[in-house]
């Protein structure tokens, strides 16, 4: 009981900093980089570590924090909540515990993260392209080329996507890595992401 | 002020002395999100552009008019005008009427509507709420929703988000200072930068994360999980009935607002 206690703090404590490591990974990632986002990285690490619902409050609030910023995340906030919920689901099924794995499902969270997200701007921009970089790499030319308006920038959004979301699943699967199993064997998802077990003698 | 000002300061309810500062906080969040919403669900500029016009008549009756007022320019330049080139291009030579030709081929009128659209939904949504954030304390909020009966964990969530942000940020730019220190050149070409990238985020996130083990003792030793009435340092004045009335009136027209702006806008 107090094990299961301090299991729960520890998941208070790590879904503001989870929200802090988003607001500073896309700083630092798409400042630099113009196509990586990095706003998901700690939705994943939390979905994984912690779980479904921890990870889907931290996309809540990651998209509540950066609505000062950008409005349009508002909208979003549903898509950064399935990043933690997936996450979450992910881990019970071990995929965290491989980096072949992990990084196999990057299409699910590009999915999620670009289709659904190209079809929800498509709506509430009144069904128009967004001024991105997907939109202006792929997204106009497919338009150009004939394709219609709402499948080119779908793609264009998924691809950009995909390339996001696996840099994502890359920094979360190395800081699950890097991090000690006593460490993680205390959070409630540890066990799906460590091979350690709780009563194994674990190297302090 | 003196030692003994600053004590007497926590006696009494928290006051700015100026009027929108001093709103309720609460009262003050559902009159800027029913304005905020209003703008994303109508989507014209008619409403983006009379929501943008009252937070600027807000802003310039606080002392925060001038980083206003510059944010909002900064946010307009990035976020707006590269989507309204966006827009203008893939609209070029559609059939309507033409508003203007650029290298020979027409802008139509909807397309700058449709711009003008969006533009205003951006600058109205954005700055009744940054007006909201630059003048409201995250925690006088927490405090008032608490008092309203929000659980205590959900303001420590929201309050520890704010702080982290702000700690996570410190500790990133001094990674980066010992990084370079030790050689590593975070200054310059794109892949310079961006090889950079990962010898600062890492140890940022992996030394946060390992520090969470010593603050759940912290909060331990503070009795965070103990039942019982909590109490603040800081106290704000409740609701007045003229702030409850502004509140509810805001929302009432702005319900009444999105209906007629989508049936007749």
């Amino acid at each position: 009981m107090k094990q299961g206690k301090k299991m729960d703090k520890m998941t208070l404590l790590m879904i503001p900093l989870a929200v802090a490591i988003n607001t500073v990974a896309y700083m630092v990632l798409y400042s630099t980089t113009m196509v990586i986002l990095g706003d998901s990285i700690g939705t994943i690490l939390v979905g994984a570590v912690c779980g479904p619902v921890p990870g889907a409050i931290v996309g809540l609030l990651s998209n509540l924090v950066n609505v000062i910023k950008n409005p349009v995340m508002i909208v979003m906030a549903p898509l950064n909540i399935a990043f933690g919920i997936i996450s979450g689901y992910l881990a019970r099924k071990g995929i965290f515990k491989s980096l072949w794995k992990t990084l196999l499902c990057t299409p699910i969270f590009g999915f999620v993260g670009g289709w659904l997200s190209g079809t929800i701007i498509f709506l509430a921009m009144g069904g128009d392209f967004w001024g991105n970089m997907a939109s202006v790499v792929i997204g106009i030319p497919l338009f150009n080329a004939g394709v219609p308006k709402y499948l080119a920038m779908a793609v264009g959004q998924f691809a950009f996507d995909c390339i996001d979301k696996v840099v994502c699943l890359l920094i979360a699967f190395l800081v699950i890595k890097s991090l000690p199993d006593r460490f993680l064997i205390k959070l409630p998802y540890g066990k799906y992401v460590t091979d350690k077990k709780p009563d194994e003698e674990i190297d302090i | 002020m003196t030692e003994q000002e600053f004590i007497e300061s926590f006696r009494r309810n928290q006051k700015k002395g100026n009027w929108w500062y001093d709103f309720h906080p609460v009262a003050k969040l559902v009159f800027c999100l029913a304005l905020g919403f209003m703008c994303l669900i109508v989507f014209r500029w008619q409403v983006g552009l009379a929501v943008f016009l009252l937070a600027g008549v807000i802003a310039v009756m606080t002392p925060v008019w001038k980083k206003y007022f510059m944010t909002i320019g900064i946010m307009f330049l990035l976020g707006c005008l590269f989507t309204v080139l966006v827009r203008l291009y893939v609209h070029m030579g559609d059939p309507g009427p033409v508003a203007f030709t650029v290298f020979g081929r027409g802008i139509p009128v909807a397309a700058i509507i449709s711009c003008l659209d969006l533009v205003f939904m951006i600058e109205g949504f954005l700055g009744i709420f940054l007006m909201f954030f630059m003048t409201t304390e995250m925690r006088d909020l927490c405090y008032c929703l608490e008092r309203i009966g929000l659980p205590s964990t959900a303001t420590f969530m929201v309050l520890s988000t704010f702080s982290c942000i702000g700690s996570i940020k410190e500790k990133l730019a001094n990674v980066r200072e010992s990084q370079r220190a030790r050689g590593i050149e975070t200054e310059g070409s794109l892949i310079v930068r961006v090889k950079s990238i990962l010898p600062v985020l890492f140890p940022v996130i992996i030394s946060s994360m390992t520090g969470i083990e010593d603050k759940t003792l912290a909060m331990d030793a503070r009795a965070f999980t103990a039942k019982g009435k909590r109490t603040a340092l800081r106290r704000i004045a409740p609701a007045r009935p003229a702030e409850k009335l502004i509140a509810v009136l805001t929302l009432i027209l702005c319900i009444a607002g999105c209906v007629a702006g989508k049936m007749f806008l």
